[in-house]
Order: structure tokens, then C-alpha cells, then sequence
């Protein structure tokens, strides 16, 4: 069974007051009631070019997310059978947002035109959201996506192996009170208590899947020049003992 | 200077990256050698309760458990953030969510939390006076008072005219002062800014007032207009502000470097005039923003140079002039970091690691420091400009750097503006949570 998350720390049952402007809380309001009605048409995947699709896959998706439900843990949840899976709902997964979660109790599923809408701008439908992305911008990468995501995650596809760390390179073992020195460059932004509202959480996560995410930065694999920038200092050992301390806070609720 | 903190502040700048991360038992060796001052819990002293003494204060009391005797002296009982202080004046922020309480400081972290002004430091003494009377003794002192004015730096004008002619460049009231005024300018009025010379808090912080004035004009008052006198010849992110004013506010906003008399600026607060070398204008509001220096306290400590400001050694942020003091934030001169609540931020961590180490036996780590400015230009188009330094003799260095670009895609501005929200709860959630 799911967690319900604490009201508390839960923006959407505040009533999406708390720290979002106006204008935010107004689209994330309707972007929630859209979330959460069931059973919207499924809108078919444009001219997408599987085979470009692909390599965004790798490039963006595959550091976080595996199709393999049996996978070892990643940062994000497995996306196997995904069409037709209700929201928050791979069991054993514990990062979800309460609001996704929520949606998902109240018989939301992904279909393609909410895989869609999500992957375009996470934050609109989701302003907890604690997947790390900021959304696919450039409708080419976001069709060719969907038109490889979808059958792959039925199985119907050659796995994408994705931006990957050499494994001596995961086998550092991290300096914990380094990482807890170092992890205070991070917390000006991302909160110590997991919570995420525009940065993302990296609290809790798996040390292999951090590990991965900062070096995809690093190697300016993954968008965002502030990231880029701030990994581009940081040697194995840092991001080794970063990934060690992170792995010991909570993964927070929001 | 006692032995001890020039040992300190040595090993810290022994302690290149190389040398830390290259050989486990010289790091011991070095690292592993406290220098517990006196009997009884050693005590830090923070003056300033804003972005870098908030911060400091938090880490070292949550960070040695106990171990290190922390009290922060600030006057005010809610510290209000200058940053989205002008994100409030443009209506995406409510005054109320500007204030946060040192509460937790006190009671979850074990701060003993002060409201006072400190009115002095006695060096030899290692006292701080307060304004309520009595004195503590401190083994180290933080100062992070933030900026003061220099006095007559915009002729005409002094803080008592600051009820006439806002700066709303401090935490607290003034902000809402302008906003109310700019509300009650008449239809197609004026709106002033005069904008400070270098070096002064958030390089982009006047441009982005501006932006955010211009949409609330575009709201209420769409003929009015805007006139920003600046002694510069160009500033923070000018290329995307521009294109920015261009694009929202056609027509609204005009600027006066120093080539048409910028720098050549008085104010009469009384008779609601600027004059621009010589030519005086009437305008309805006129947000002055003087030149600046480092907060008075650290004058008063005897730690500033001719500038203003507090030299401090780019390893430690230790004043170069006293071993015992950390200068954060605004108040320092350290090299190429911007005064910013995000810089001031990243120097506590630094300062902190360097105290701890001193006072007790924690590990001492090499200095690293990080900025990034977030600024909204209209609803939804935020941009950025960032970096990450390092410490050399000489300064703080810049070693990598970026800033948004003209013509990004919308998508792209608005997830930019989203991170700045993030940022804002982190780094509040980072002093005072
Ligand atoms: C309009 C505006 C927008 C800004 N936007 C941003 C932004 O988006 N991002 C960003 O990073 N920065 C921003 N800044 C800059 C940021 O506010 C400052 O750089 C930062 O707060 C500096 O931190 P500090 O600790 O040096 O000083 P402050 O945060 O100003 O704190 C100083 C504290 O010291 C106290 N104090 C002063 N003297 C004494 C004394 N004698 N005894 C006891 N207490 C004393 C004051 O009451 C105050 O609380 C902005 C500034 C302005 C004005």
C-alpha cells in the first residue's frame, strides 16, 4: 500500500497556498483537476521518429528511470507497462509526491496524452513533482520520445543502455563528512528535508543513481547550466562522498 | 592573533584540493589537530542575523551539537528577505511570505538568539558591547551587518528622506512604502530610480525593480513612464533586461548612463525633483539607491578600509586584520563574488567549517563557494547569471561562470523563474529552517 503523505508538508492539501504565487497556484490548481479525471482520451503519438526517440531516452531518461521492473533501485520509478498503470503506483518505489500519489488513488492512469502533457512541463501538472526535470521544450524530442517510450515500455523495444558511470567509478566509496561539508553548496537550493518546489529533491536517493545524475551534469549530458557549472568541479571522490551523505537524509514528502 | 587561529587559517589555505584529497594520513596529520581555546564551551558570536549570519549561526550550532556556545545578536524579530522584495512589489509575493523568525534557530538548534544592536567590538577584550547594555565575550566573532549608506553619496538625500524617496535596498518596511507609492502615482506619472555606482548588494537587484515596477505600471497605469539615472556604463545582465524591457515594456523605460549625466545626479526630496546635470525633472516617485559600504558595525570594529569594506582572506573569510573575526556577505571584500544573500550564504558554510575546526576537533575542508542570481523580468520569464569560485591568495576567483541568453524559448523562462522559487525556499529553509 501507498503512504498517504502528511497534510503538513503537503502543498496541494493546503490548498496550494503556501510559498507558489498566485499564478502558479491558478495553473497548478487546473492542471491538478485535469490529473485527477479519469479516463481522458488517449491521444496518438505524432510523426514521432522511434529511433530518435531513442537517444533522448538515453540522453535524458534512462540515468533515472529503467524499463526493467526488476531492475536495482534508480532514482525515479521503473516504467515498464506504463500506459494504462495508475499515477504513484510502482509498489516499492519511494519518491513519489503526495499529489501523485493522490491522483493515482482517485483512478488517474497514464495515457499518452497525460504521459504528454507531464513530460512537456512536469511542474504545471505536478508543482511538487519530485522527478528532477525540467520538461521536454522542443515538441520534436517530446514526440520522438513518446513514439519509443511507449512501445518499449510494453517490452516492444531494444532497451537503450543510456548515459552510464564506469563502474570503478560508482565503486568509490563516499566520505560521509566531506559529503556532509560539500552538501552544503546543495542545500542553498535543494532542501534538506526532500521537500521540492521548483528545485528538485535529492535527498534519499539511491548512491549509484546520484552518482550518475552528477556526472550526466558534468558531462553536460543533461540540461541546466547552474547544475553544469557546479558539477563541472566536483572530482569522483566529491560526488562519491555528496552521494554517500544525501543517501542518509530522508527521502521528505511533498 | 593567538597561535592557535594562525594555525587554523593556515591549514585552511594549505588545504588545496590536491592536498586534501591526495594522501589519507598527511590529511590526518593536518587536519586532525583542534585548537580548543580557554575552559568551558568555546563561544561564537554572530552579529547580523540576515543571509550570511543566519546561516553561519545555524551550521555551527547544528553542526557541533552543542559543542560550540552560539548566540546571534540581531534587532530585528523577523528578518524580511531584500530578495523577491521586488518580486512583491511587482504582486507575485506576498509581503508576509518576505518575514522568517529565528524561532527554530533557538529552539531546535540551541541559537541563544539576541534582539539587540551590538555597538562595539573590543578586539583585545574579545567583547561585543550591545545597545541594551552589558557585553559577551566571544573566542570567535561573525560580523554579517549587511550595507549602510555612504553618506552623501546622492546630494540632497539622507535616510531621513527616506519616507520621500524610498531606498527599499535594506530588509524590511521601506519596500512597501514604494509599492504604495507607485500605486498612488497619478495616471501617465513618473517613476525615478537612481540607480548605485559598483560595488553595491545584487548587481541586478535595481534592473529587476525596474522590471517589475514597469508590469505593475503596465497594469494599473500603462501610460506612465519610467526613468532610471545610473552612474554606470552598463550593468547586470543588461542584454537580457534590455531585450526584456524591449519586449514587454515598449516605450516605458529609459535609461540615463553616464554619458548623458547619470553620475551627475542631486535629488530635492522635498520639491519631489532630480536634477540630471543640471537638467531637474518633476517626478511623481523616486527610489534612491546610494552608494555603498560595508554595515557600521565593522567600521566601528576598527576592520574597514578606505572603500568601506573588510579585506578578508579568501581560505577563511577571517578579516585579514583579526584572526578571531569572519566577515560575511555584503560587508566583505573578498574578489569576484557579487554581494548577494546566495553568496553570503556559501561564505557561512566556509566560515563555519574554518570556526568549527578551530574550536573544536572537526575536520577542516577546503573552501568552495557558488553563486547564482535569479531575476524575473515579466510573469513567467525569469533569467539567471551564476558561478563558482575559488579561494587564492589574492581573492575569491571566478573559475566557471554562465548567464541565460537573449531570445531562449518561453519554456525554458519559465522553468527558469520556477528554480528561482525553489532557490528562495531552499535558502530560507537553509538560514532558518
Ligand atoms: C532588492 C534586492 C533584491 C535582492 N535579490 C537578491 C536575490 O535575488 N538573490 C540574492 O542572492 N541576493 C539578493 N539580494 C542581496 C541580498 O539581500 C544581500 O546580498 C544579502 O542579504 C547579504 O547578506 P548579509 O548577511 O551580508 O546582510 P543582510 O542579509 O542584510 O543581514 C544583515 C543583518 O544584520 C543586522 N545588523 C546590522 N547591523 C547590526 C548591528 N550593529 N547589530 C546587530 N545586527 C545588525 C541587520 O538587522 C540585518 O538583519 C537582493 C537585495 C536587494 C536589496
Amino acid at each position: 500500500m501507498q503512504r498517504l503523505p502528511d497534510a503538513g508538508n503537503c502543498a496541494i492539501l493546503r490548498g496550494m497556498t503556501c510559498n507558489l504565487p498566485r499564478q502558479l497556484s491558478a495553473k497548478a490548481a487546473s492542471a491538478i483537476a485535469l490529473a485527477v479525471v479519469p479516463g481522458l482520451p488517449a491521444g496518438a503519438a505524432e510523426d514521432g521518429d522511434p529511433a530518435r526517440g531513442a537517444l533522448v531516452w538515453s540522453g535524458q531518461c534512462a540515468m533515472c528511470h529503467a524499463l526493467d521492473p526488476q531492475a536495482e533501485d534508480r532514482v525515479g520509478p521503473h516504467l515498464a507497462d506504463l500506459i494504462g498503470r495508475p499515477l504513484g503506483a510502482v509498489e516499492d518505489f519511494p519518491g513519489y509526491s503526495g499529489p501523485m500519489i493522490l491522483a493515482g488513488l482517485d483512478g488517474a492512469v497514464w495515457n499518452e496524452r497525460r504521459l504528454r502533457a507531464f513530460l512537456r512541463d512536469p511542474y504545471a501538472m505536478f508543482p511538487g513533482t519530485r522527478m528532477g526535470f525540467g520538461g521536454l521544450h522542443d515538441a520534436g524530442d517530446l514526440e520522438n520520445l513518446m513514439a519509443w517510450l511507449i512501445p518499449a515500455s510494453r517490452g516492444e523495444a531494444t532497451p537503450q543502455p543510456g548515459f552510464r558511470v564506469a563502474p570503478e567509478v560508482l565503486a568509490i566509496e563516499g566520505d560521509l563528512e566531506y559529503g556532509e561539508f560539500l552538501a552544503a553548496e546543495c542545500t542553498t537550493c535543494h532542501r534538506r528535508d526532500g521537500g521540492a518546489d521548483g528545485i528538485p529533491s535529492i535527498t534519499g536517493w539511491p548512491e549509484d543513481g546520484f552518482v550518475t545524475v552528477m556526472h550526466a551534469y558534468r558531462e553536460k549530458v543533461r540540461p541546466n547550466v547552474t547544475m553544469q557549472t557546479i558539477t563541472a568541479r566536483l572530482g569522483d571522490e566529491e560526488v562519491a562522498a555528496l552521494a554517500a551523505y544525501f543517501a542518509t537524509l530522508a527521502r521528505g514528502e511533498n | 592573533m593567538t597561535t592557535e587561529t594562525r594555525n587554523g587559517a593556515d591549514a585552511a589555505r594549505g588545504l588545496g584540493r590536491r592536498s586534501f584529497l591526495g594522501s589519507a594520513v598527511a590529511g590526518t596529520a593536518m587536519l586532525g589537530a583542534p585548537a580548543v581555546l580557554g575552559q568551558g564551551r568555546p563561544r561564537l558570536v554572530v552579529v547580523g542575523g540576515g543571509s550570511g549570519g543566519a546561516t553561519v549561526a545555524r551550521y555551527v550550532a547544528m553542526q557541533s551539537a552543542g559543542a560550540i556556545d552560539v548566540t546571534l545578536i540581531e534587532p530585528s524579530r523577523m528578518y524580511y528577505t531584500c530578495y523577491f522584495s521586488n518580486l512583491y512589489l511587482g504582486g507575485f509575493w506576498a509581503f508576509e511570505d518576505l518575514a522568517h523568525s529565528y524561532a527554530t534557530l533557538a529552539s531546535t538548534h540551541g541559537v541563544n538568539v539576541r534582539h539587540d544592536w551590538a555597538v562595539g567590538v573590543d578586539r583585545d577584550a574579545q567583547t561585543v558591547a550591545l545597545a541594551g547594555g552589558g557585553s559577551v565575550g566571544y573566542d570567535r566573532l561573525v560580523l554579517s551587518p549587511g550595507i549602510d549608506f555612504v553618506d552623501g553619496a546622492v546630494p540632497g538625500w539622507d535616510e531621513a528622506a527616506a519616507n520621500l524617496m524610498p531606498h527599499a535596498y535594506k530588509p524590511g518596511t521601506q519596500t512597501a512604502l514604494l509599492k504604495a507609492q507607485v500605486e498612488a502615482m497619478p495616471e501617465g506619472g513618473l517613476f525615478a530610480m537612481v540607480a548605485p555606482p559598483n560595488p553595491y548588494r545584487c548587481p541586478p537587484g535595481p534592473y529587476e525593480r525596474i522590471s517589475m515596477v514597469a508590469h505593475m505600471l503596465k497594469q494599473g497605469n500603462p501610460t506612465a513612464k519610467i526613468l532610471l539615472v545610473d552612474p554606470k556604463p552598463g550593468f547586470s545582465k543588461q542584454a537580457l533586461f534590455e531585450e526584456g524591457w524591449a519586449r514587454h515594456y515598449p516605450g516605458m523605460i529609459e535609461r540615463i548612463g553616464p554619458d548623458l549625466g547619470g553620475d551627475m545626479v542631486e535629488v530635492n526630496p522635498a520639491e519631489m525633483t532630480v536634477s540630471i546635470d543640471g537638467m531637474i525633472e518633476a517626478v511623481d516617485v523616486c527610489n534612491v539607491i546610494p552608494a555603498q559600504k560595508a554595515g557600521r558595525i565593522a567600521a566601528l570594529a576598527g576592520l574597514t578600509n578606505d572603500d568601506g569594506w573588510v579585506p578578508v582572506d579568501p581560505f577563511t573569510m577571517k578579516a585579514r586584520a583579526d584572526a578571531a573575526i569572519h566577515v560575511l556577505g555584503d560587508a566583505s571584500q573578498q574578489g569576484d563574488m557579487p554581494k548577494s544573500g546566495y553568496s553570503a550564504n556559501s561564505q557561512a558554510k566556509v566560515a563555519a567549517n574554518v570556526i568549527r575546526h578551530e574550536l573544536t576537533d572537526a575536520r577542516l575542508f577546503p573552501a568552495r563557494y557558488a553563486n547564482t542570481c535569479w531575476s524575473l523580468i515579466a510573469p513567467e520569464d525569469g533569467v539567471k547569471v551564476g558561478a563558482s569560485y575559488e579561494a587564492t591568495e589574492e581573492k575569491i576567483a571566478s573559475v566557471d561562470s554562465f548567464i541565460s541568453q537573449p531570445g531562449e524559448d518561453a519554456e525554458l523562462r519559465a522553468e527558469t523563474y520556477r528554480e528561482s522559487i525553489g532557490w528562495y525556499n531552499g535558502i530560507v529553509a537553509d538560514m532558518f529552517g
